[in-house]
């Protein structure tokens, strides 16, 4: 999975960490098309 | 006499199952009606009307989250009551983010909770949490508690790889 997201030092960190990282958080993406609608509106 | 001292153990849990179901329901109607809510409130915002419906409903959704007693009911990831927080929290069809004083008092509310990795995982609230901590929109405040946030509900999962190397 692309490590986007959270910008957390995950050097050494175990796979099932990663995993359940990225499913309490999500990869980063669910809320772009609503970051992309502020940067448009600058 | 023992009939004082302990009331017939049917009859207390009789009480205690009403009780709970009565809670349950309470919890389910109240995620009908604040799903309603966001819907109105897009379509609202689509005919650039302001977005109340939300807003009206903020004190009901307050109360309950910070009605300790029924803590578990509200947390427990099957009733999945964050899952319309979370609904609450998002963005806006158009990018616009809910009232002020919706987030301030949810995220208040939040970080005054004992949410569990599967309360988190059922709701995918800490989805929106993340995007609150890298939006400009919000208030410096309301940043402040969702980078809170981010970290408690973290921490468990990243500290759970340093106990095993130590």
């Amino acid at each position: 999975p692309k490590e986007k997201g959270l910008t957390v030092d995950t050097t050494g960190l175990d796979k099932d960490a990663l995993d359940d990282m990225e499913a309490i958080f999500g990869n980063g993406e669910e809320y772009d098309w609503a970051l992309q609608l502020e940067e448009e509106e600058e | 006499d023992a009939a004082v001292k302990n009331p017939s153990k049917r009859r207390r849990k009789k009480d205690e199952i009403d009780l709970e179901e009565e809670i349950d329901e309470q919890i389910a109607a109240l995620k009908v009606a604040m799903e309603k809510a966001c819907v109105a409130d897009n379509e609202a915002r689509e005919k650039s009307e302001p977005a109340v419906h939300k807003l009206k409903l903020l004190p009901n959704v307050t109360a309950l989250l910070n009605r300790t007693a029924i803590q578990d009911s509200v947390l427990d990831p099957e009733t999945n009551f964050l899952q319309s927080v979370k609904y609450f929290l998002e963005p806006l069809n158009d990018g616009s983010l809910p009232a002020y004083s919706i987030q301030r008092d949810i995220f208040n509310a939040l970080v005054n909770l004992p949410i569990g990795k599967d309360s988190l995982l059922s709701s995918g609230i800490g989805k929106v949490v993340l995007f609150y901590t890298r939006s400009k929109r919000p208030e410096v405040t309301v940043k402040r508690v969702a980078e809170r946030l981010l970290g408690e509900w973290s921490r468990p999962i990243l500290k759970r790889t340093d106990d095993y190397k130590k």
